[in-house]
């Protein structure tokens, strides 16, 4: 079930309904509704999945308990590897099994053997990345005496499985989003309406932005070899406002439907390419994960505390690991191992934390500076992205290398006025709105009357039905 | 929470109001020309041929495919082509002429093989908006609840076209191939469109392919069965003929049409006519894949005189 169909505005409603009227307002029956509607929300794609999300979930909550149970160090151990070994087992079959097997073929026939292997015909289960993190972070977080287990199932499963989430993120943590589920939610009309209008942007961002780049750049991408290079450079823009306008045009789809039912989700951007180098940008991209390798993998490395040179190792197997993560292909390795190239200068020469604050904080425009910072760290994420959507690494280096010819002051032959036109007005927005929550946050400070914000909404949701672009499926369900 | 939904409720009030207000009250300033208007001369003729009588059921293929006046010359049945949009959706076509049904009539339908792939083909587009808002509003009683559910975007993104007064392009959405445009008065009176059996071959306009993981639908599949129990409970007869197909595009479309004509005949309504007999070379399609020229339309006008005779025997 996809958040802009009409099964889910069908779907929704009922849900809210049900949970604040027909509850008695206990959370311990609201999280068995929301169980039994996040397992029909997953189960809309695929059911037989379900078990694969009902294990998963059902292992993660036995080894914590007996992680807790344990009496010995040791037997701790045996459980918290237990749960690892298993997550990652089915992360490692479902979605990198062939890219193993695959890879080293091609490893072997490079030294002149010849192996036979067969791939796998797995089908990649929605969210399985997304709900397999949840699940590891809750583990470690016991392993590490951060949390106590949560006891009671339901609790539990509604903390890996709660559908806003579910299948795109923000990865959430324990420590966040537990203590929520476990206690009563009370409705705040204040956040609800808040919660609307960040639905109504995830939309738009979607739908008219997203989806109509998606059109450009997929002819763009599968006729690579014969486009000039202003296309070409087009489809690599266009790119960028698809994937933003996609993912965190989902993010805060779930983090308004969450807000709707009390629940605060961890933010998941911070509009990005208002960065002014790379380290910013990833600071503001994709947050949820980030963050999650930040406290995962990073700080367990050593993180920044050894020399120089162990934290530009780390820097280097977080961006690796952060580029596989998102899919069993080498372009993705590729994709993390450039932001690394980039970041690593930043990292050497201490300046890494150097904009950590909001670009032309209490000010309207940016100065020529901030201006050329974010432009330059703009083009260097767009030429990131051509690796993320290329569909080989040789196409990437192809595309790349026709990108710079004669034909890249020509004027491309895709007309995208209109599209263009509505990537400012969001831009334009965000840029307003780029010290708050999201791109609606403050309408009800500039705008104080209902009568002048409700016509904005209408012509927001009147521009998403007519200038919706054929509906994709959102990209982050993939990984 | 009342306060919140209160708002909620008068929100989506006021914004229904405004659409409904500007599908209804924003008039069509297209008038009566538009070849959709067509669609009130073929209820016309519908409901004034007496039984037995032959009833073509489609989208354009029917219009473009067929010449009624000579089957009707043939058999000395009376004819009507009802046959006229894709977009209007397999559900609406099907629903439109059910009451017409009496006994002796011979219902031949020839859906679009788009109709068994995609749910807008099934359940109608945009242009069904438009034809049931601004054309003749007696069709809404064509139309399910659930229908009218799935339509509701459409009719939404419709509201929004007419502000912009641009209702127009969308009746006429892909049509607009020839200087005198797609209009009503290209239909003759058995609901053909025959302005075209004068007009050289224009360029062929490709429609998106049904993707290589949709299945057939078995509501299409289960509409046209439905409609036979339908038919043969009124003592009429249905028959299921393939539409005309480009040869060009055979190949491509080759697995489409094969798991429709397996589908068609597991559900005990199989086509009449082997599709491969609809193929015809490229030079015989007028302006899509699924349009035929004048040459084309006797060739397969030909054919279901044949396919019609041996059926009025056997009876």
């Amino acid at each position: 079930m996809l958040f802009n169909s009409i099964n889910f505005a069908l779907f929704f409603p009922i849900v809210f309904v049900l949970y604040w009227f027909f509850t008695g307002r206990k959370y311990k029956v609201q999280n068995i509704l929301l169980l039994v509607s996040s397992y029909y929300f997953y189960g809309c794609w695929n059911w037989h999945f379900l078990f694969l999300l009902i294990f998963s979930t059902g292992l993660d909550y036995f080894t914590g308990l007996m992680m807790a149970d344990a009496g010995s160090k040791s037997r701790k151990r045996f459980w918290f590897w237990l749960s690892v070994g298993v997550n990652l087992g089915f992360l490692g079959v479902f979605k990198y099994y062939n890219f193993f097997i695959s890879s080293f073929a091609a490893l072997l026939s490079s030294f002149g053997l010849q192996a036979h292997y067969s791939t796998l015909q797995v089908i990649l289960p929605v969210g399985i990345s997304f709900y397999t993190f949840h699940g590891l972070s809750y583990v470690i977080d016991i392993y590490n005496d951060r949390i106590q287990p949560e006891r009671n199932f339901v609790n539990y499963s509604v903390f890996v499985c709660f559908f806003p989430l579910l299948v795109a993120g923000p990865i959430e943590r324990a420590t966040h989003l537990l203590p929520q589920i476990t206690r009563e939610r009370t409705f705040d009309y204040h956040k609800a309406v808040d919660g609307l209008r960040q639905i109504l942007w995830g939309l738009f961002k979607k739908i008219v932005i997203a989806d109509n780049c998606a059109n450009i750049v997929n002819e763009v991408f599968a006729g690579y070899g014969h486009q000039s290079a202003s296309n070409l450079a087009l489809g690599a823009v266009l790119f960028a406002f698809q994937i933003y306008g996609d993912f965190s045009g989902y993010s805060d789809i779930a983090l308004g439907t969450a807000r709707l039912l009390g629940i605060e989700l961890l933010r998941n951007f911070g509009f990005p390419y208002f960065s002014r180098d790379i380290a910013e940008f990833w600071r503001r991209w994709h947050i949820s994960l980030t963050t999650w390798f930040r406290d995962y993998l990073y700080i367990p490395l050593g993180g920044s505390r050894g020399s120089k040179w162990m934290s530009i190792r780390n820097t280097f197997v977080i961006f690796l690991v952060s580029g596989f993560w998102h899919g069993a292909n080498w372009t993705f390795i590729l994709w993390g191992a450039f932001h690394a190239v980039l970041f690593l200068p930043l990292l050497i020469f201490g300046r890494n934390r150097l904009h950590t604050n909001t670009v032309a904080e209490g000010r309207i425009l940016p100065s020529l500076k901030e201006t050329a910072q974010m432009t330059l760290t703009f083009v260097l994420v767009v030429i990131g992205w051509i690796f993320f959507r290329a569909p080989s690494v040789s196409v990437a280096f192809k595309y790349m290398a026709d990108l710079w010819s004669g034909s890249l002051f020509t004027l491309p032959t895709f007309r995208a006025t209109t599209l263009g036109v509505f990537i400012l007005v969001m831009l334009m927005v965000e840029w307003l709105q780029r010290e708050q929550k999201h791109g609606l946050a403050s309408i009800e400070r500039t705008l104080r009357y209902r009568w002048l914000r409700w016509p904005v909404y209408m012509l927001l949701i009147l521009s998403i039905i007519q200038f919706g672009g054929e509906s994709e499926t959102f990209i982050y369900f993939q990984f | 929470m009342r306060k919140f939904l209160i708002s909620i409720v008068c929100f989506v009030f006021l914004f229904l109001l405004m659409v409904v207000c500007f599908l209804f009250l924003i008039p069509n300033k297209n008038i009566n020309g538009n070849s959709l208007y067509a669609n009130i001369d073929k209820h016309t003729r519908l409901d004034s041929l007496p039984s037995p009588k032959i009833i073509f059921v489609g989208g354009s293929n029917l219009a473009y495919g067929l010449d009624s006046k000579r089957i009707q010359d043939s058999l000395g049945i009376p004819v009507v082509n009802m046959g006229l949009h894709a977009g209007f959706g397999l559900r609406f076509m099907v629903n439109e002429i059910k009451p017409s049904v009496h006994k002796g009539d011979i219902v031949v339908i020839s859906p679009e093989y788009h109709h068994f792939f995609k749910e807008g083909m099934l359940n109608g587009e945009k242009v069904l908006v438009a034809l049931v808002v601004d054309v003749d509003r007696r069709n809404l009683k064509y139309l399910s609840l659930g229908q009218m559910l799935h339509l509701t975007p459409f009719a939404m993104k419709y509201a929004v076209s007419k502000i912009a007064g641009k209702q127009f392009d969308v009746m006429d959405e892909g049509t607009d191939f020839y200087e005198n445009r797609y209009k009503r008065n290209s239909f003759n009176r058995y609901g053909d469109e025959n302005m075209h059996w004068t007009y050289p071959n224009r360029e062929i306009k490709k429609m998106g392919m049904p993707l290589s993981t949709d299945k057939v639908s078995e509501e299409a599949i289960g509409l046209i069965s439905g409609l036979n129990t339908y038919v043969t409970g009124r003592e009429a007869r249905l028959m299921v003929i393939p539409p005309a197909f480009m040869n060009g595009e055979y190949n491509d479309y080759k697995r489409i049409i094969d798991q429709t004509s397996g589908a068609l005949a597991e559900s005990k309504v199989p086509f009449s006519i082997p599709p491969e007999r609809f193929v015809y070379p490229d030079s015989l399609f007028f302006n899509t894949i699924y349009h035929l020229n004048k040459k084309g339309v006797d060739d397969r006008t030909g054919v279901v005189i044949s396919m019609l005779r041996k059926e009025l025997n056997q009876h």
